[in-house]
């Protein structure tokens, strides 16, 4: 294997909530989080609001207000650290290696300024030496690239005049302007009407194929993750609870919060009288105690569960979940390993 | 079966910044519920399925048509009128973050509705009603006291869920009671919903956008465009096999949770984006963007065809 | 090694019962949140001691407001007092050369009347019981010397313990005319936040909860009067009810002071009627007075408080300054305003007599603006965990 572009190892964010500081306890976001990206790979970052994957994207461009405080053991991009950079080359890290498409594409663009300008204002940061007019040339070109008709005319056009799908695509065009290595796409398609978020997705995906890049999709929803990545990482209450290849993930899910999400979507073939769900809210992540965040909504916890937190243990390539039950010792009972039906613990051993 | 709802030519205009040019939220729609069923509306933001719900319930004064509850129009009706008809139609909203009072304690916002209904109850007697609302959401007494901050986006829709049932309606409004909710807490709502609607003969109209999730919950589905329905049907058959071309792109436009289905292996299924409710095509609202639009599609509204086994069409290719 | 009790499985109704956080309401955390602040303590405190001073401190003072006492006037709260060998007492010569009996404790005995005056020699001579005193006024500042023409042996600056913030130009009690102002100043306070939560607040949700056609033809009534200047609404209201004063003043901002709130609470009205939940309420056929009431006012309940304790000490302001430019608080009553003005005349020689209401002025818009501010912070949703 290669050595991964994007490499993150035990990435810990945590954010102060009350003044005077300690007088509330923080909240700790991301408690500890490694993964890698490789070249041209698409990596699905799924959870529910809360489980820290917006934060783990943000910390990665160090984009989080004053109040949090990030701490990692290593963050490489081609090898080189991307963590604690120098302003200067915190800049030339964002947009030119690594750039970002929000959830919100009406908040994102400034209403002020036509959209032909804000994508030029990429070339303008990154590539001072660039002419008036080439750089023009390369914001239609972009403009064209991401699908938007007229492009010459739209250049002109403020972003209170494009509907939410069309700020999207302006949203990636600039983001894609200087060719990133990797493109983090935080809910990207979350506020958009299915057929736009269709139309959204595949434009993603065909600039990927063109240009090779990264992705980094983060989404609440298991079925955009599915058409989209190779790769996904399951996050909750801060922590990576299982990471597989897709295909695996579907069909043999390791971690009960897995099992449970994939049985909370209501499939468009079968129509189940009622949905598997998860009992519970999630965890208050303030006090997020010792054990395994999931194991109070869980309903396979063992005693340990509280109080101890597992390790990874690793089920094929690529595929890892952080569960207790996933043991030798655990008992095969009341467990979705030991079920007739279940997936099966063979070939399950301690990372 | 009798029709606890009857919309007929329902249309809501509202005033735009184009002088002479009103928005066409609602732009002429007929449909009936039956009592005990989901009846579903779906369709993208800005087909008008939630000012349709609004109308329905009297918060927008319609522009025209006509609203039967239980035979009765009550589209004109005045609000004093109106007060003792609000008791069999209630509505849960879809931000659970914005449908509660933040200054009001659980008991405070459930006792609302008894305090309009019931006037004459003893606080007693408010609390026992109050408690067993609460009880059939999932909550407890012990959160009688608290305040909606407290407590997590699906347990904030639970109370929103319990202040539209204590007074008992029939019709229960949905406006998207789940879409600001996390995948996992979304099952335990509609799970919910399910459950209070055999244990009460509950009648839901259902707003939503998640049309796998509309799969699960309703019997009949109406899907919206640009203000009108397109097609509307027992939702097993609709979905199994959309008639409409819209229907079709719509259906096909959801993301399949299946790794084995690539995004890429389908034409996409609508291309374009939704016009402008302001200034609607001429002639079929959908031709714009209809892969298999005809000429007459441009000069000719099409008009809602009934195509047997309960379902209807407004669409030229099924004349 | 794990045990086999490890291994339990935990019981299924865990989920149900773990517990919320102890039950708080918003106006407690905020109220929580205020007192972390020290500032805005310190101002809730100081507006206590002022409120407590201004309501029984003119009874405590053993003066009154208007009591005039000629004979002591001008005498600053601390003295320069001459003591001369024989005499049991010392001796302070006020601005206006009187010369007045100052005990050892720092009690005003009285003016010794002058028993004669040689205008050449630009002496007045004093006659006491206890011996003869000369007050030299040839040369500035003016003399007092005993009988040989000796200046005083000790000279000693002594609080002035009859009147603790020592007399105006007419002998009357500064520290009970100040704590009279304040009252004044407390209740135009009162006044202001009155007419600001029964009209402002009222006719602000109303109009932005009816909106439409209603909305424009209420903010145009609140155009109207805010165009207009208050000072002129002060004059007019004054030559209409022929007498002045504290009631011209109050029937002025009555009249027109509620119109910034009233916008205040128009727009938070507006974005409010739209929320969920005051939706929610008029599907369940709530009236609307019942909405506003129970959802639109305490909701906006931040912003009406924000904007009252920027309001009400501007509304104090305004009548300071309103009597101090002689249109306000009409005489003998004590307004800060007039008893600024009143030691305009005497500021060269006792200047005391503007600092005094001036800092008292200041001590409320301070103690005001300290809430306030505090109060701001602690309404802020961006600190709410």
């Amino acid at each position: 294997m290669s050595t991964p572009l994007l490499n993150v190892d035990n990435l810990r964010t945590s954010f102060q909530t009350g003044r005077p500081a300690g007088r509330v306890p923080d909240v700790q976001a991301v408690r500890g989080v490694s993964f890698a990206v490789a070249r041209g790979e698409t990596v699905g970052v799924v959870g529910e609001s809360g489980s820290g994957k917006s934060v783990t994207a943000m910390s990665l461009l160090n984009l989080l207000p004053d109040t949090a405080t990030i701490g990692v053991d290593s963050m490489t991009l081609d090898a080189r650290s991307i963590f604690g950079l120098s302003r200067k080359d915190e800049r030339e890290l964002r947009g030119k290696q690594i750039a970002m498409v929000f959830q919100d594409p009406m908040t994102s663009l400034n209403p002020l300024i036509p959209i032909g300008k804000q994508i030029e204002e990429m070339f303008l940061v990154h590539e001072a030496g660039m002419s008036k007019a080439e750089r023009r040339r390369r914001v239609i070109d972009m403009l064209t690239e991401v699908r938007i008709p007229e492009p010459a005319k739209r250049y002109n056009s403020y972003p209170h005049e494009f509907s939410g799908g069309m700020r999207q695509r302006v949203m990636i065009a600039m983001a894609m302007a200087l060719r990133p290595q990797v493109l983090i796409a935080d809910e990207p398609t979350t506020a958009l009407d299915v057929t736009i978020q269709d139309q959204i997705l595949r434009l993603m995906r065909r600039l990927q194929v063109e240009n090779g890049t990264s992705i980094l999709l983060i989404s609440h929803d298991l079925s955009v993750v599915a058409g989209l990545c190779s790769r996904v990482i399951v996050m909750y209450g801060g922590l990576i609870m299982e990471e597989s290849p897709v295909a695996d993930l579907f069909s043999r899910p390791l971690h009960p919060y897995t099992i449970g999400l994939l049985g909370a979507l209501p499939a468009l073939q079968v129509s189940a009288d009622r949905l598997v769900s998860i009992p519970g809210s999630p965890p208050d992540m303030s006090a997020p105690g010792d054990g395994c965040p999931f194991a109070p909504r869980c309903p396979y916890a063992r005693v340990r569960c509280e109080h101890r937190l597992p390790g990874y243990y690793s089920a094929g390539p690529g595929h890892r979940s952080l569960c207790w039950l996933l043991d030798a010792e655990a008992p095969a009972t009341d467990s979705p390993f030991g079920a007739a039906d279940g997936p099966k613990r063979s070939g399950v051993r301690p990372l | 079966m009798t029709n606890i709802l009857e919309v007929e030519n329902l249309t809501k205009h509202f005033r735009s910044g184009v002088r002479g040019h009103p928005v066409r939220a609602v732009d002429g729609v007929t449909f009936s519920v039956t009592a005990g069923e989901t009846f579903a509306l779906v369709g993208e933001s800005g087909c008008g399925k939630s000012t349709c719900a609004r109308t329905i319930i009297r918060l927008y004064e319609p522009t025209a048509g006509r609203i039967l509850l239980d035979g009765t129009d009550i589209s004109h009706l005045g609000v004093r009128q109106l007060r003792p008809l609000r008791r069999n139609v209630q509505m849960v909203f879809q931000d659970p973050y914005a449908s509660l009072n933040g200054r009001m304690t659980v008991r405070d916002i459930i006792a609302e509705p008894l305090r309009v209904h019931q006037p004459d109850l003893s606080p007693a007697e408010t609390t026992e009603q109050i408690v067993d609302a609460l009880a059939a959401v999932g909550l407890g007494r012990e959160h009688l006291t608290r305040y909606a901050h407290e407590f997590s986006g699906g347990q904030r829709q639970r109370i929103g869920i319990a202040r539209a049932l204590v007074i008992r309606p029939r019709l229960v409004l949905c406006d998207e009671p789940i879409s600001a909710l996390d995948v996992s807490i979304q099952a335990q709502i509609v799970n919910l919903l399910r459950d209070l609607q055999d244990e009460l003969g509950l009648t839901y109209l259902f707003i939503a956008h998640d049309l796998s999730m509309v799969h699960h919950v309703a019997d009949t589905v109406a899907v919206m465009y640009l203000g009108q329905i397109v097609e509307l049907g027992p939702t097993e058959m609709v979905y199994a096999a959309p008639l409409h071309p819209y229907a079709k792109g719509l259906l096909a436009s959801v993301p399949k949770p299946d790794p084995a289905v690539d995004l890429m292996s389908r034409p996409p299924a609508i291309e374009g984006e939704i016009p402008s409710p302001i200034h609607p095509p001429s002639g079929c609202r959908f031709r714009t963007r209809c892969p298999v639009a005809m000429a007459i599609c441009s000069t000719d509204e099409p008009v809602p065809v009934a195509v047997g086994d309960g379902r209807q069409v407004s669409c030229h290719l099924f004349k | 090694m794990s045990t086999s009790t490890d291994w339990d499985l935990l019981p299924a109704d865990r989920v149900d019962n773990h517990s919320l956080p102890p039950g708080r309401s918003y106006w407690r955390d905020v109220g929580q949140r205020l007192r972390t602040r020290k500032l805005a303590m310190v101002g809730a405190g100081a507006l206590l001691v002022i409120a407590f001073l201004a309501l029984f401190g003119p009874m405590i003072t053993g003066h009154s407001y208007n009591s005039q006492n000629p004979s002591v006037a001008n005498v600053p709260p601390v003295m320069r007092v001459m003591d001369f060998p024989g005499f049991s007492d010392g001796f302070f010569v006020n601005p206006s050369l009187k010369v007045i009996e100052v005990s050892s404790s720092g009690k005003l005995i009285g003016q010794v009347a002058p028993t004669g005056d040689d205008m050449i020699k630009k002496r007045t001579t004093f006659e006491t019981s206890e011996g003869r005193l000369f007050l030299d006024y040839s040369q500035t500042p003016a003399r007092l010397l005993d009988s040989n023409g000796n200046p005083a042996t000790r000279t000693s600056l002594r609080w002035n313990t009859s009147y603790l913030l020592g007399t105006d130009t007419l002998g009357r009690d500064v520290l009970t005319r100040t704590m009279y102002g304040s009252r004044i100043s407390l209740a135009v306070a009162i006044v202001a936040t009155l007419v600001n939560v029964l009209i402002g607040v009222v006719y602000g949700s109303i109009s932005g909860y009816l909106g439409g056609t209603i909305d424009g033809a209420m903010m145009r009534v609140v155009d109207i009067i805010s165009t207009i200047p208050l000072a002129l609404y002060v004059i007019l209201i004054k030559v209409v009810l022929g007498s002045g004063g504290f009631f011209s003043i109050v029937i002025a901002l009555a009249s027109v002071y509620w119109v910034d709130m009233a916008r205040v609470v128009r727009s938070q009205a507006l974005s409010l009627k739209n929320q969920e939940f005051v939706l929610a309420a008029r599907t369940i056929g709530t009236s609307g007075a019942a909405i506003l009431r129970r959802h639109i006012v305490p909701n906006a309940m931040g912003p009406i408080l924000v904007t009252g304790t920027m309001l009400i000490p501007s509304a104090i302001f305004i009548e300071a300054f309103l009597s101090f430019i002689g249109i306000g608080i009409a005489p003998p009553m004590a307004s800060l305003g007039t008893m600024s003005n009143d030691a305009l005349a005497t500021l060269a020689t006792s200047p005391y007599q503007l600092l005094i209401p001036a800092a008292a002025i200041c001590l409320l818009m301070f103690a005001f603006n300290f809430l306030g501010d505090g109060l701001r912070e602690a309404l802020d949703p961006r600190l709410r965990s």
